[in-house]
This record gives C-alpha cells, structure tokens and sequence, in this order.
C-alpha cells in the first residue's frame, strides 16, 4: 500500500468513527489521551516523555533509536492533523452557515406540526427501515420528550418484531403495541439461529402471532462462526415454523404477505420442498394474498387459492433450466386465482429443455410482468432457449396488461456488444410473442422495456449505431388487438410484419392499435421517432393512430416531436 | 360522484391575504374540506370558499398539485392506512414538485392537512421522514435544533433502551 493511500485512510476512519452511532457520547480526551498514543507507549517504559531535558537523559542507541521513531510519527501525524483541521474548519465554516438556516427552518417547521402529522411522519420513517424499523421507532423516542409522548403515544410504531433484536427488546414493543396492533415479523437465519433455532421467538411473540400481518424470511449470506456459506437457512426457519404452527395448532388468520428471501447463490435450494406450505399445515395462513420469493420457491402440495400476488426472483439456470422451469411452473399450476405475477429471471438466454414443458394455464392472471436480467445478446437462442420454451408452455387466457422488461449486460466483454443486434432482437421480439400466449383477446396494455450496462451502450455505439442496425422490431400481427403500446427503450423501436404468421392484406382492418407512448426513451430522437412513424404508415396504420405520448424523453423537443406525429396526435409530457 | 356539469363548473378560492384563485371544481375537489364546502353551499357559482388558514403563495403550489393530479382516484378510507406500501418512494412528478424550500414544505404539509388532502400530506410527511430516516437521536436533534429535555429518570430509561442495540 502506498503512503498516499494509506494517509488517504486516515480520513476514510475519521469519516467512518463520526458516522458511528452515539458519536456524540463519545469522551475524546479519554479516546484520544496521550496515554493511548504509541509514540508515548513506545519509550514511556524508560523516560517520561513529558519531563524537561530529555536529551540529557537518552543516551542508549536503541532507546535513541525509538524516541527519533517517535519524534519522526509524530511530526507526520501533525502535518496530517494541520492540513486535515484546516480543511475541516473550511468545509464546516462553508456548511455551518447553511447548516444553521436549515435547522432553523426545520426547527419552526416541526414544531409547529400537530402531535398527529409528526406521528405520522414517524410511521413511514419506520415503515422504510422494514426490519429494522424497531430501531428507528427507538432513535424518535430519544431524541426530546415530545417525540417520545408522540412515539409512545403511537401503538402501530412498535409493530416490527425481528429475531435479531434482544428478547427485551421484543417484549417491550409487544407491550408497547397493545393487544389489538396487527405486527410484521421478520426471521432472519444467522448462525445464532442456526445453533439455538427460533423457538425462543415464538415463546415471545407467541401472543402475538395471531395478529401477524406480513412475515418475511431471510438469510445471512455467511455462517461467521464455521467460516463458510449458509445454505438452506430459510428452508430450516420454514420447516420449524411450519412444524410449530402445526404442533401448537396456531394459525395466522391475518397473514397477508409471505416474503421469502434464499441465498442467491445456493443452488440446491431452488424448490422449498413442501414447507411451509405442506398440505396439512397450509391453513395456518388462511388469507395469504401475496408471495414475494428470490432465490427461493416454494414447492405447495395443494393449491394456493387466497394468492392473488406472486412475486419470484431467481436464475432458471440452475440447477438445470428443465428442474427449475418446470418447478416455477408447478408453482404458477398450484395458485389458481393469481392475478398479478412478476417474475425476475435471470439465465433466460441459456439453452432450453429439450422436451416440450407443460401446459400451465394461469387462468386468472391479468397483469404480468417479466424481467430479464443479464440478457447477453450474443448468447440469446431464440426458440431454442429456456425462455421460448418457458413462454410456450404458459397460457394466460385472461391477461389485460403484459410488461416485459429486457436488461442487456456486458458480461462477456467485448464479445456481448459484437453481435448482431437486429438478429438478436428479432429472436426475441417473437420469443416473447408467442401466438397462443396471445390469445387473450383482452390484452389491452402492452410494455417495451429494454436497457443496457453503459459499457455495452458505448461498444454498441461505436459499433453500430452509425449502421442503424440497432432497432427491436414489433411483429404488429402478433399483437393486432392490442390498443396501446409503451415503449421505455434505450434503442430504437420499430413495427413490422412477421410473414410466417398471418396474412397481411387486412392488416389494417384487423389491428386495434390506437395510442403509442414512449416514456423515458433516453435516446429517441427526432429520426427515432420519425422511422417508427413511417413503419406504421407503411403497415396503413398510422392514420389510425389516434394518440402519440411522448415523456421524459430528453433528446426529443417538444417542437420536432410536433413535426413529426402533429400536434393533434402528440401528448408531451416533462417531469 | 362527479357530474359532467361539476367538472365545467369553476370555483372561488379566497385565501387568509385576500387573494381570490378562480379554478375547475375538479381542481379544487381534490380537497376534502373544499368539496364538502361545496357541498354545503350548493349551486351558488358566485360564492368565494373562504381558506383562512392558507397564504396565496402556498395555495398556488397546493394547487399546481391538485391541477397534476385532477384525474386521480379517490383516496381510499384513513382505516387502510396499514395497506398502503411501506415505503417512501415518491412518484418523479412529486419528487420534483415537493423540491421547495424547508418553510415551503412545512406550510404544504400544514395546509395539505387543513384542507384535507391526503395523498399530499403523505408526500410531505414521505418527505420530511426521508430526512429522518436512519438517523441516530443526536443528529434528529441538530436537524431540528431540538433540545434534550429528558428528565434524569426518562435518561435512565433511554440508557437501558440503549443497550438494546449494544446486545445486538
């Protein structure tokens, strides 16, 4: 390490120790003392380091040698103390006037807030710090006597129960939130947990556990104790929740939301088999409505019918993407009245299952969402990758909204960005259009989100953007009852035809598409816009286009989008 | 429910330093305490709703609010107040809007409150809890310029609450 990023250290600690909670409490004479220097401990020993004439009095070579040792520190350790107090002070003289207006300002402004509105302000101060929202209803109780009557005043700021907080703790805000308060539960698997288990919390929120709202399930990454990864830690807290649910016959008539959180890279755990919802014990949470999952699903012996929600993050790449497909579509089979799905996936561009998946018809879904993440586009597969073959075994009769989200990524290095991107994109415009996937006829919204890493946006542009190569088309006959159509792209956005599809003569009569909306496009321009323009008045459907809303698209004025889609048609919108 | 003539109908808004605003009933309903004034008055087109309690420099941004989100649902009852998301996440429209001044921001969270506006009273209270948040109580009390006034007993208790985060 180099001595400048060594002194450069000595600022990262003194910004670090004043960040520190309870800083203020902190006795610096006593921290910083001279008894704690090491220049003094280094020849304390033999001379006191603060009598006068000590030169008389070091004679001995190896004591020389330490006290020029610590002479030398200590003239380093001021330089660095002068130059870094003259800019302290400069800094703090620059933000202090500031400072004060501020505070000032805050000061007359809270204080003349009814004890109802700050309570409120409270409560989403707490409600952000999810799990460690106790800790935040804590700090407002020290800070003046009136936010402590306010805060102890408010039962709903005690609701946070977390397994890592002190058992004291837990039972004082039980206390605290009364007897009819509904909680949010977070279990977090630590290697405490792991050698002690989580009985000790259910004896203590045990009055409580009727009355649990949300309750979230996660994991440490690392078993600090034994030095190594902590696999399966939510499986272990679902199974013992699930068994003392059964064994105490406790039921959660409340429990609204279920969040699961696995470590992201325990491969193994991708199916929760059975637990927490094995057929006999899945009672216990009678009006569960939503189901947050990542790197974890849970595997339902039987149906699911209160869920109405289902949130997954995962990679269906591991362990191979027929086991893990074909569990997420199990899963989607067991929760027959889901109604709004999202589904985060990444590995969609690896090779499929070479068997055709299941059929799975989703029969209540109107809404979904999917992200792709870490698309490479050189390695995209088309028909042949495990998203093809996800998207043709789904079948969602009833889907009103369909949102596909596409993030590109640079892994691969330069290879990611050397691709032919028209190609790519057309591979997947059809993937994620698959005709049956589209038989509802009561699709009425449908969204374009494709981004990319900064460093493949530069390969890419330098690449091919002079070529104008890089644009995603629409097959328009794949969507033709689709009224509207948002576009939040980084790169340009076509309509065209997929001829293998249907014929084209009636083209115009049979498409419903009315309203187009390019919201967030960073890099739409005038030209963007103008070739998409002529590619639906090449199809005949521009004069059908009623509605053009151009948002927060910085490269595109107001003025050349007039030139372009008319004034009647365009709706443009600033932040 | 809204009729087609309410939503051409305009209303008369006088504020606490006399300055009359002319805007769309639909503007002007996004108040609850407004709407049941109108209510309350009838048809009566030319009678002014008087706001005591509001200054013409902070109605003319509650109202730069009200005019952005006219089409907005109904607020659903204060008794879901649990449902709504556990965040502090600001739509970029109100992010932006509520990018005023600390004096500014008080005054929309009071008057938000008086004339009853729910959604903007929690982006400003959103607002004000995104400076707290994650905060220890020594830099509440700079922000605010609050003063510890805890009695000897009530700093015992705090001691004791505190080494709840020491056993951590």
């Amino acid at each position: 390490m180099t001595p400048e990023i060594q002194a450069a250290e000595v600022l990262l600690a003194l910004e670090k120790a004043a960040r520190m909670p309870n800083f203020h409490l902190v006795d610096l004479n006593e921290v910083f003392g001279t008894k704690n220097w090491n220049a003094v401990q280094n020849i304390k020993a033999d001379v006191d380091p603060f009598s006068e004439g000590l030169d008389s009095r070091i004679i001995d070579a190896e004591l020389i040698s330490r006290f020029m040792a610590s002479a030398f520190r200590m003239d380093a350790i001021v330089s660095m103390l002068n130059v870094l107090s003259g800019f302290a002070n400069e800094i703090q003289m620059h933000l202090r006037r500031s400072q004060d207006r501020i505070s000032a300002k805050l000061s007359k402004g809270i204080s003349k807030l009814p004890d109802e509105i700050v309570m409120r302000i409270f409560q989403f101060a707490v409600w952000e710090e999810d799990c460690n929202g106790g800790k935040q209803a804590i700090s407002l109780s020290h800070v003046s006597r009136r936010f402590r009557n306010i805060a102890l005043g408010s039962r709903r700021l005690w609701t946070t129960l977390y397994s890592c907080d002190p058992e004291g703790q837990l039972e004082t805000f039980i206390s605290r939130a009364g007897s009819s308060e509904e909680f949010h539960a977070f279990i977090n698997f630590t290697s405490a947990v792991k050698e002690e288990g989580i009985g000790y919390l259910t004896d203590i929120c045990h009055s409580t556990i009727t009355r649990w709202r949300t309750l979230t399930l996660s994991q440490e990454d690392q078993d600090l104790d034994a030095d190594e990864p902590l696999y399966g830690g939510v499986e272990l807290i679902a199974m013992h929740l699930a068994h003392d649910f059964a064994s105490e016959s406790l039921l959660l008539p409340i429990l609204e939301k279920l969040e699961i959180h696995g470590h992201s890279e325990d491969v193994s755990c991708y199916g929760l088999e059975g637990h927490p919802f094995a057929d006999e014990s899945y009672n216990w949470a009678p009006n569960l409505r939503t189901i947050s999952c990542s790197y974890i699903l849970p595997s339902p012996s039987g149906p699911l019918p209160s869920v109405t929600t289902f949130t997954f993050t995962q990679s269906i790449a591991y362990p191979s993407t027929t086991h893990s497909l074909d569990l997420l579509l199990k899963f989607l089979g067991k929760v027959p009245n889901l109604s709004s799905c999202v589904l985060e996936l990444y590995g969609a561009n690896e090779e499929g299952p070479e068997e055709p998946l299941p059929l799975t018809e989703c029969s209540a879904v109107t809404s979904l969402h999917l992200r792709l993440r870490n698309l490479i586009g050189a390695d995209f597969r088309g028909q042949r990758s495990c998203i093809a073959s996800f998207m043709d075994a789904l079948r969602m009769p009833s889907l009103e909204s369909f949102s596909v989200s596409l993030w590109f990524s640079w892994i691969g290095g330069r290879m990611a960005g050397h691709c032919d991107w028209g190609e790519v994109f057309g591979k997947l415009s059809n993937t994620l259009a698959p005709y049956r996937f589209w038989s509802s006829t009561r699709l009425a919204s449908l969204s374009y989100e494709l981004r990319c890493e900064r460093d493949l946006r530069e390969c890419v542009i330098a690449r091919d953007f002079a070529k104008k190569e890089v644009v995603f088309s629409v097959a328009l006959d794949r969507i033709f009852h689709i009224p509207s159509v948002i576009i939040s792209s980084w790169f340009r956005v076509d309509f065209t035809l997929d001829s293998d599809f249907v014929p084209h003569a009636d083209t115009d009569e049979r498409c419903n598409l009315r309203e187009l909306n390019f919201v967030g496009c960073d890099n739409l321009t005038a030209m963007d816009l103008s070739s998409t323009v002529s590619t639906l008045s090449h199809l005949g459907i521009w004069d059908d286009i009623k509605q053009v809303v151009v948002q927060d698209c910085d490269r595109l004025s107001y003025e050349d989008a007039v030139d372009v889609v008319g004034e009647k048609r365009l709706q443009f919108l600033l932040h | 429910m809204s009729t087609t003539e309410d939503k051409t109908r305009k209303v008369k808004l006088v504020t606490s330093d006399n300055e009359e605003f002319e805007v769309d009933w639909e503007v002007a309903t996004r108040s609850v305490l407004i709407k049941h004034m109108l209510e309350d008055i009838g048809e009566s087109e030319e009678q002014a709703i008087p706001l005591p309690n509001v200054t013409a420099n902070v109605l003319k941004k509650v109202l730069e609010w009200c005019e952005h989100h006219r089409k907005d649902p109904e607020p659903a009852p204060e008794s879901s107040d649990d449902n709504r998301k556990r965040t502090l996440e600001i739509g970029d429209w109100d992010a932006k809007f509520i990018q005023v001044d600390q004096e500014m921001l008080f005054e929309i969270i009071l008057a938000a409150n008086y004339l009853d506006i729910k959604a903007l009273l929690d982006v400003g209270c959103k607002t004000v809890a995104n400076m707290i948040k994650g905060k220890q109580p020594e830099e509440i009390r700079k922000m605010f310029n609050i003063v510890n006034d805890f009695t000897p007993e009530e700093e015992a208790q705090i001691k004791k609450e505190n080494e709840w985060a020491e056993d951590r």
